[in-house]
């Protein structure tokens, strides 16, 4: 996320702007420690050269003579002649000042003049033998005090700065000995330091030169080996990664190739390259997964629809027959479902009920399924078991397990009813107890003996028995979806909700009495997902054709 | 995985017990479970104690170690159903098949 107010600014300027701080840095740290070295070594060569003037100065200077001096006040001849080859040698050293004097050892604050030469042009009026003066300055006051007292044999006193105007100068000081070893006199020589200041300023320009000459150059070669290392390989990975992002089509072939010599970003426009054709892979295989999948979805729609018109679902089913009245629904939890209901004319006057359960859901029961009803009907309408019911699911069971390999079966209700008496024969392979109502009274569950359902095993007999149906009785028959139905906490809905539903009202049309028991599980399971097919039919005898 | 399965074997024998729900989800690795049994083992007895709920699937299961036990020459005992799983052997006509121990 960018954040707000911050300058965004391409990466070069920063490269550049950062070498070129880094650089002046570097340079102004080079430039203070030549400027203090070169001092040093100037000043140090100053110092040398004065003292050297000094030693000469000192030789021509009998210090035995100085009392005498003073007290003749420079008369003799000597004296003169000192002073005379003290003011050549002023002249030929380049020196501004040589002076001797005579220091107060009280407390070092005065001092008299022996010798004072002063060089030409300096400006300097030179001072009288036997000039006093005070010296106000503590730095001379400690050299005169350490010469005198502690045998200093050289002192120095550079001065650049508080000049009141004169040029900067440095003065050496050495001491005047007697005879005995004792001193009786310091001679100081000052020389100018103008040279100093003057190479201070060439060294100041020689090293702004050099540094701003070299601050171009290396800025050139750091921001072209940036810009071709870093920048552009940068670029080109950063425009291949939004042309991307847009096209999402693969990298133009050595894009990626060979961007920089730097492994890491080397590293990075494989890696990039790499993900792109990942990506590229994946969303192919979305593409086809999705295609795939809707290819099965249209399938599977197809085929519920196929289920679905196997099955009879136009109500009334019989419009011309008076003997009866049914209707059937059957709600797969999936597209397909395993569950069936079935009814069909055996013959003119016998009508067959099947009720179906396979075992499992999805495509492997709808398959089952289909095999199930196709093979129960066609052995019923085939006259070959007549009524018999038990024989009926005999044949249909040999005929699914061999080779039954998945292991499938399924639970079968089915009954076979005569129109014109109301008896009939059921058998039931391992399904629910259908519920009876006797001429309009409530629904109860009419139990006989079970067989095991259909295809679990070959060479299995099946129970049958006979029953009878008077005109106003009503039978039921349903699917284990119908009382396992559940809730979102998991509770069923049980066979006694459905008893308890039915009794409401028990003369209902066999159509409504479907609907409002299919409303009423709805009711119970408040939108949690079907778990199981919710198959019923509702079948009402309501008597023989009245013949005239 | 909603359920659990501990084998025990001794020779010939093997005990299967089961703990959690079998349904459409869980049966197809029960079967899976069956089919792997070895060779030697003749006679298989599943525990129920621990299952709450068996769906037709689940039969489907069991069914299909019976006919691999009778196959070897053994058989399938099934003990320690609870009320609805004895319920549903009794109404599917499994029970008739298979020998059912309280």
């Amino acid at each position: 996320m960018q954040k707000k107010g911050k300058l965004r600014s391409s990466m070069i300027f920063r490269i550049a702007g950062g070498n070129l701080l880094l650089i002046i840095l570097f340079g102004w740290l080079l430039g203070i420690i030549g400027y203090l070295r070169f001092t040093e070594s100037v000043t140090a060569e100053y110092n040398d050269a004065a003292f050297r003037a000094a030693e000469t100065a000192r030789a021509v200077i009998d210090a035995g003579r100085i009392d005498d001096w003073l007290a003749s006040g420079g008369a003799d001849e000597d004296y003169k002649e000192a002073a005379r080859v003290l003011d050549i040698l002023c002249v030929k050293q380049g020196v501004t000042l040589i002076y001797l004097i005579d220091v107060d050892t009280s407390d070092y604050g005065r001092f008299v003049s022996v010798f004072n030469s002063v060089g030409e042009d300096t400006g300097y009026e030179p001072w009288p033998i036997g000039y006093e003066r005070d010296t106000t300055n503590e730095e001379y006051r400690d050299i005169y005090r350490n010469i005198y007292e502690n045998g200093l044999e050289r002192g120095t006193v550079v001065r650049t700065k508080n000049l009141n105007g004169r040029d900067p100068h440095i003065t050496s000081l050495m001491p005047v000995k007697l005879s005995d070893g004792s001193v009786r006199a310091i001679l100081c020589v000052q020389r100018p330091m103008e040279e100093l200041a003057k190479g201070h300023r060439l060294y100041l320009e020689y090293v702004a030169v050099a540094m701003i000459f070299t601050s171009v150059v290396a800025l050139f070669i750091s921001v072209s080996f940036m810009k071709r290392e870093f920048v552009e390989p940068l670029q080109t990975l950063s425009s291949e990664a939004s042309r991307f992002a847009e096209e999402s089509t693969e990298p133009e072939e050595g894009v990626l190739k060979d961007i920089s010599s730097i492994s890491e970003i080397e590293l990075l426009a494989s890696s990039l390259e790499k993900m792109e054709l990942d990506t590229l892979q994946n969303i192919e295989n979305i593409r086809r997964i999705t295609a795939e999948k809707e290819r099965i979805g249209a399938e599977l729609s197809v085929a519920a629809q196929i289920q679905s018109d196997m099955l009879p679902k136009t109500f009334p089913a019989y419009p011309d027959r008076s003997e009866f009245d049914i209707y059937a629904l059957m709600q797969p939890a999936r597209e397909v479902g395993g569950d069936f209901y079935d009814f069909f004319f055996v013959d003119d006057s016998h009508l067959a009920l099947v009720m179906s359960d396979v075992s499992d859901k999805g495509i492997p029961a709808a398959l089952f399924m289909v095999i199930c009803r196709t093979l129960i009907k066609k052995q019923a309408q085939s006259g070959e078991s007549g009524y018999h019911t038990s024989k009926i699911l005999s044949v249909v069971n040999e005929q699914i397990c061999e080779g039954n390999d998945a292991d499938m079966f399924a639970t079968v209700w089915i009954g076979i009813l005569d129109l014109n008496s109301g008896k009939g024969i059921a058998s039931n392979a391992g399904h629910e107890h259908p519920l009876i109502s006797r001429n309009g009274g409530a629904y109860e569950l009419e139990c006989y003996p079970h067989s095991a359902a259909i295809g679990m095993r070959p060479g299995l007999d099946f129970e049958e028995h006979e029953f009878e149906l008077k005109a106003g009785d009503s039978l039921l028959v349903y699917t284990d979806g119908v009382a396992e139905a559940n809730n979102a906490d998991r509770e069923l809905f049980g066979t006694e909700r459905v008893i308890e539903e039915l009794n409401r009202d028990p003369l209902r049309s066999a159509e409504e009495l479907i609907r409002s028991l299919r409303s009423a599980i709805d009711g119970f399971t408040g939108g949690a997902r079907q778990f199981d097919d919710i198959t019923m039919l509702a079948f009402r005898y309501l008597g023989p054709v009245k013949k005239d | 995985m909603e359920l659990e399965i501990n084998k025990v074997q001794e020779e010939s024998s093997m005990t299967m017990t089961l703990e959690g729900r079998i349904d459409t989800y869980s049966a197809p690795g029960l079967t899976d479970e069956i089919m792997a049994i070895p060779g030697d083992v003749k006679d298989l007895v599943i525990d129920l104690s621990g299952v709450e709920y068996v769906s037709s699937a689940g039969i489907r299961s069991f069914n299909r170690a019976d006919k691999e036990m009778h196959k070897r020459g053994g058989r399938l005992v099934i003990k320690g159903a609870n009320e609805f799983v004895s319920d549903l052997f009794e109404l599917t006509g499994f029970g008739s098949i298979v020998e059912i121990q309280k």
